[in-house]
């Protein structure tokens, strides 16, 4: 009992404990340091300011970061290459700039700076496109729409409109790209088993170019696809080095493949036209919210919500990075208390693990993950290798689909090769959906409320206003 | 030993101290966008060439011209006002008195300051009419992009042009273009 009194005591004489810091203060000073992770640190600090309420601050560090995300000049390389991947300068993977430059351009967007919201978007573009020589379009809507709503701002009328329709193509080009790639995966038509597969190979190929120049129309799309297979076969048959995307398949294979493919351009095109409604309607849906935001509405909010995609090491050295997709998550928004509808624009999970160069993340999963710039090299490869794989499998020879996947493998990973450990540091703040909402409120003060948070908007006499309502990935459940 | 430890702290804390660098400098961190040489470069040759253009050296007297918000189309976070400014700055200082440039920007309290000279409410005597502008210099920057995973490339694109407000026929035009290609190193691709 007297001991108890004397500790006690003992205790209310102890120091008072220091006052924890304020995260947002010591995230400030991270991002002030010079370093090779000081762009990270500024993503970083932009998303803490958003979630604190600080626009202002959010910009002026994306501001900061963006630059440094874009040079092509990066401290740390050569230490990189003899160590860790993660010893040289941060700036992000493609779908972690594609979100920096979509958040900066909506910032400015709605501080009024269209010039350099326009540019965001653009830049934003580019680093989803990245094949942009080989023709291949871009499937970031969100992106897209940003530049169609900076030149409607700026009054350039016959731009926005040009850049709203390819947002739209956007949207119907990766909701087709998956579907007919299944669709021409899920039968079986009659024939040699390896000159199927090699028909296959080529029509997978030729997916991205005929959804490309046929984006809003399936079976046409298909066509497309056969037209294109078409050409590649002969380029490969021809003397010289394979066009890309068709490196591996034996050339044997490829002059016998003709028939297979019209067999399948069959088939397919059945498919295309018979692909259910209930498939095609989140496109619609998006379509419509895209063209509403254009359609001289008085509120465009941006709504970042969901768990981000996430990084992880894989691989006997921890040299394959692999893209695990978030959630895109569905966020409840209230206008004035009543409740608005929102639309996912894009699904960031999904333009992580289906850009950049390093696609390792659908080689591990085993399962072609095709797109738009699936006909260029890697991803072209490992899944016609896959096609062959599992045709050859049943066969019990799988020789060749082996040899293009490794091909594959190879250009995917050639960098990772060559460091130990592939780089696993994250922008956490890349949200898992991109959403819009639009409304027509009568001009003047107005709230729009999200789990138990306000953000208050101010909605002019003439004009558009845009809002940003970051809700965060930790707030996902 | 605690020498040494001083000169490794001092060396350390030496490490993030910034420096002034020349801005014709090539910086560490550089894209294939405009970087600061060659903001300073546009602005340099473009006066000049507005300067000798017929426009300004035709003009009785000087030339009242009113420099126009530059347009940034190119897909580079850019503060176009940057270029105007330079611009501006080198035909008030090194023109010679060939061009008189209209400042707009602070119209309303030029204005308001007329008013109370008109009024009496300060000193300074009767006012004149403001300066009207004889020729509107507009400028914008636009580029094209191509990239694939190894490679970026930009053409971009700075373009001045003066235009005669009494015939809105475009008297004078020049472009500043470069075009910029950088390689991810392979550790980016």
């Amino acid at each position: 009992m007297r001991l108890s009194a004397m500790l006690l005591a003992a205790g209310c004489s102890a120091r008072v404990p220091p006052t924890p810091p304020d995260p947002l203060e010591v995230q400030r000073e991270r991002a002030s340091l010079p370093g090779r992770e000081q762009s990270l640190e500024l993503c970083r600090l932009a998303t803490m300011e958003l979630a604190a309420g600080n626009a202002d601050r959010a910009e002026g560090a994306l501001r900061q970061a963006v630059p440094r995300m874009m040079s092509v000049t990066a401290d740390g390389e050569f230490a990189a290459l003899l160590g860790a991947e993660d010893r040289k300068e941060w700036k992000g993977e493609p779908y972690e700039k594609m979100a920096a430059y979509h958040l900066l351009g909506s910032l400015l967007l709605a501080s009024g700076d269209t010039d350099n919201a326009l540019a965001m978007g653009k830049s934003a573009v580019l680093a989803d496109t990245g094949f942009r020589w080989e023709g291949f379009s871009s499937d970031f809507a969100a992106g897209l729409l940003l530049q169609a709503l900076a030149f409607a701002a700026e009054g350039e009328a016959s731009n926005a409109d040009a850049a709203l329709e390819r947002a739209v193509d956007a949207v119907w080009q990766r909701t087709l790209v998956p579907l007919l790639s299944d669709a021409l995966l899920a039968f079986e038509v009659e024939g040699n088993d390896g000159e199927t597969a090699a028909a296959r190979a080529l029509l997978l190929a030729g997916l991205s170019a005929g959804v490309s120049s046929s984006p809003r129309d399936p079976a046409e799309a298909v066509r497309g696809a056969l037209s294109r297979a078409t050409d590649l076969r002969a380029a490969l048959l021809d003397p010289g080095p394979p066009p890309p995307g068709t490196e591996g398949i034996a050339t044997g294979a490829a002059r016998r493949a003709l028939d297979g493919m019209g067999r399948l351009g069959q088939r397919w095109t059945e498919a295309a036209e018979a692909l259910p409604p209930e498939a095609l309607q989140p496109a619609r849906a998006t379509e419509r919210a895209l063209r509403d935001a254009l359609g001289g509405r008085k509120l465009v909010v941006w709504v970042a919500a969901g768990r981000g995609p996430r990084k992880a090491q894989q691989g006997r050295y921890g040299e394959q990075l692999v893209i695990v997709p978030g959630r895109p998550g569905r966020p409840a928004l209230e206008l004035d208390g009543t409740p608005m509808d929102v639309v996912l624009v894009d699904d960031m999970g999904w333009q992580a693990t289906t850009r950049g160069a390093r696609r390792v993340d659908a080689f591990n999963r085993g399962k072609a993950v095709f797109k738009d710039t699936a006909t260029a090299l890697g991803i072209g490869l490992v899944v016609a290798g896959d096609v062959l794989a599992d045709t050859a499998r049943t066969q019990g020879d799988s020789t060749a689909g082996g040899v293009l996947q490794l091909v594959g493998a190879v250009l995917w990973i050639a960098g990772a090769v060559a460091n130990p450990q592939a780089d696993v540091r994250a922008w956490e703040g890349v949200p898992g959906g991109l959403w819009l909402a639009v409304a027509d409120p009568p001009p003047g003060p107005h709230r729009i409320e999200a789990r138990g948070r306000a953000w208050d908007v101010d909605v002019p006499e003439r004009g558009t206003a845009f809002a940003l309502v970051p809700l965060g990935p930790q707030e996902e459940p | 030993m605690r020498i040494a430890l001083g000169l490794l702290i001092g060396m350390t804390g030496c490490a993030h101290r910034a420096k002034y660098v020349d801005p014709d400098a090539v910086s560490k961190v550089e894209g294939t966008g405009l970087e600061a040489r060659d903001l300073r470069a546009v602005a340099g040759e473009m006066t000049v060439q507005l300067l000798g253009s017929p426009a300004v050296a035709a003009h009785e007297g000087p030339a009242r011209v009113a420099i126009l918000p530059i347009e940034n189309r190119t897909r580079f976070l850019i503060d176009p006002e940057i270029v105007g400014t330079l611009v501006s700055d080198q035909v008030i200082n090194g023109g010679g008195g060939r061009i008189a440039v209209v400042n707009r920007d602070l119209l309303d309290e030029i204005l308001a300051e007329r008013e109370r000279l008109r009024t009496g409410a300060v000193e300074g005597g009767p006012v004149g009419a403001l300066a009207g502008v004889d020729i509107f210099l507009e400028g914008e920057m636009r580029g094209l992009a191509a990239s694939d995973a190894r490679n970026q490339s930009d053409y971009l694109v700075v373009r001045f042009q003066l235009t005669d407000v009494r015939s809105g026929i475009v008297s004078w035009s020049n472009s500043w273009e470069v075009k910029k290609e950088g390689g991810w190193s392979v550790l980016y691709q």
